[in-house]
């Protein structure tokens, strides 16, 4: 019970937090799309969310996020829920045991959250999508398959890839907005 | 009207659709070969003209499958693993890998129109209200329909960070290196300014006592429950069976 308390307390904390990440999830394509940066970053809301109100939140942020994409722009984003759900729920329990108390830690937490992501979607991918995404990424697919490897072979490589530079420097993003943070931002969420 | 209510799709509720959606998808999973999902997909077509939305959602059904599509014949019509081919000069093309990608084009194709049912033309409000009165937890309903209505608005503000940011002379275009450093000056503001806002919200939905569960709506007709239970129970029937069937 003292845990579900918790957990609503946080939450009802989080709950003006969450909407707004879920934007930042998406809202942060334009940024890349005008970089033209081989990244996605649209997991940067949710690890925000995850290091100031717990796991939990991440988790909720992750799979909101993937919905409201689905609703709003790319219905294919919805399976990928799962790999939402887990970026949250990982980057809440990497920020609880100091992930974010240094840069070097925050890198490595990024790159171990990319390895997870990778092996989560990577069956997703596969099986529902054929492995391919309708985007450049699909490229590196096809030369893998070209080279011999299997469709989850070559998916799981692509993912390893693309995952670990993106959660990596995700990351260190959150990582940098949270040393601009006041003390007092972090007391709503404790 | 009859016992069960009025049950033309026009006027189903979200959770009614959302449960006919989720037995469309898991049957498209149930078999390897296109047909069953092609057959689904018109039941998905029938739904949206019934409902008086077809034209929308073919164009936005065409527009998400059309990329996608293209990859999946083009990746496995010419790469797909152990697939023997037939060669049109420098190029091998593999009727299996074709027939693969036409296969999963048509569970995504399921999939997406089912999505487009449950969302095309849906107020907020009434996925909201909808949400709640069914137990719902105000902070994750509130946060699936703010979250829709904030999207728009956030692109617009990462679009003016942009444009701010390029004022003052960051530079965005070059190499790599050069737009990955970009990266933390566009992105950080957008952070910051989500961070700032989510207080001021947070403080307003308090003061207004929006964490206080609502009291359930009123009672939905038997028919529409019966709908979408009966559609998760077919699809999830028809996946097991499909499934089962293939060991």
């Amino acid at each position: 019970m003292a845990f579900l308390r918790t957990l609503e307390r946080r939450l009802t904390a989080a709950a003006g937090l969450i909407p707004v990440a879920v934007a930042v999830n998406i809202g942060v394509g334009e940024v890349v799309a005008r970089l033209q940066i081989p990244l996605y970053l649209d997991s940067v809301g949710t690890v925000l969310v995850a290091a100031l109100a717990g796991p939990w939140a991440g988790l909720i942020t992750g799979v909101l996020s993937n919905l409201a994409w689905g609703l709003l722009l790319r219905p294919t984003a919805a399976p990928f829920a799962i790999t939402a759900a887990v970026i949250g729920l990982l980057s809440g329990f990497l920020a609880a045991r100091g992930v974010f108390s240094g840069w070097w830690r925050a890198l490595l937490g990024g790159l171990l959250t990319g390895l997870v992501a990778a092996v989560v979607s990577a069956p997703i991918a596969a099986y529902v999508f054929g492995g391919v995404t309708g985007g450049g990424y699909d490229l590196i697919v096809a030369l893998l398959l070209a080279g011999g490897r299997s469709l989850i072979e070559a998916v799981l490589t692509q993912s390893i890839v693309t995952d670990l530079a993106d959660k990596a420097i995700t990351f260190l993003l959150v990582w940098a907005v949270l040393q601009n943070l006041p003390p007092r931002y972090f007391e709503r969420f404790r | 009207m009859s016992a069960f209510g009025d049950l033309k799709p026009a006027g189903w509720t979200p959770a009614t659709w959302a449960g006919t959606a989720a037995g469309l998808v898991l049957a498209a999973f149930a078999a390897d070969a296109p047909t069953l999902p092609a057959a689904l997909l018109a039941v998905e077509l029938g739904l949206a003209a019934a409902s008086g939305r077809l034209r929308s959602f073919v164009a936005v059904l065409a527009g998400v499958l059309a990329p996608v599509g293209l990859s999946l014949l083009v990746v496995h019509g010419l790469f797909h693993p152990g697939a023997a081919g037939i060669t049109f000069g420098p190029l091998t093309v593999r009727p299996d890998g074709l027939l693969f990608a036409l296969q999963t084009l048509s569970r995504l194709a399921v999939l997406t129109g089912a999505v487009l049912l449950v969302t095309l033309g849906l107020p907020p409000g009434r996925l909201l209200r909808d949400l709640t009165g069914r137990g719902v937890p105000p902070a994750v309903a509130y946060g699936l329909v703010a979250a829709v209505r904030f999207v728009p608005e956030t692109r617009a503000r990462a679009r003016r960070i942009i444009a701010a940011q390029q004022t003052r002379g960051l530079a965005l275009d070059g190499n790599p290196v050069r737009r990955l450093r970009a990266l933390g000056a566009l992105v950080r503001p957008l952070l910051l300014g989500m961070l700032a806002e989510a207080e001021a919200r947070s403080v307003t939905l308090e003061l207004r006592g929006f964490w206080v569960r609502r009291s359930r709506p009123a009672a939905e007709p038997a028919g529409e429950r019966l709908l979408r239970w009966g559609a998760l129970a077919a699809g999830a029937l028809t996946l097991a069976i499909g499934r089962l069937s293939r060991l």
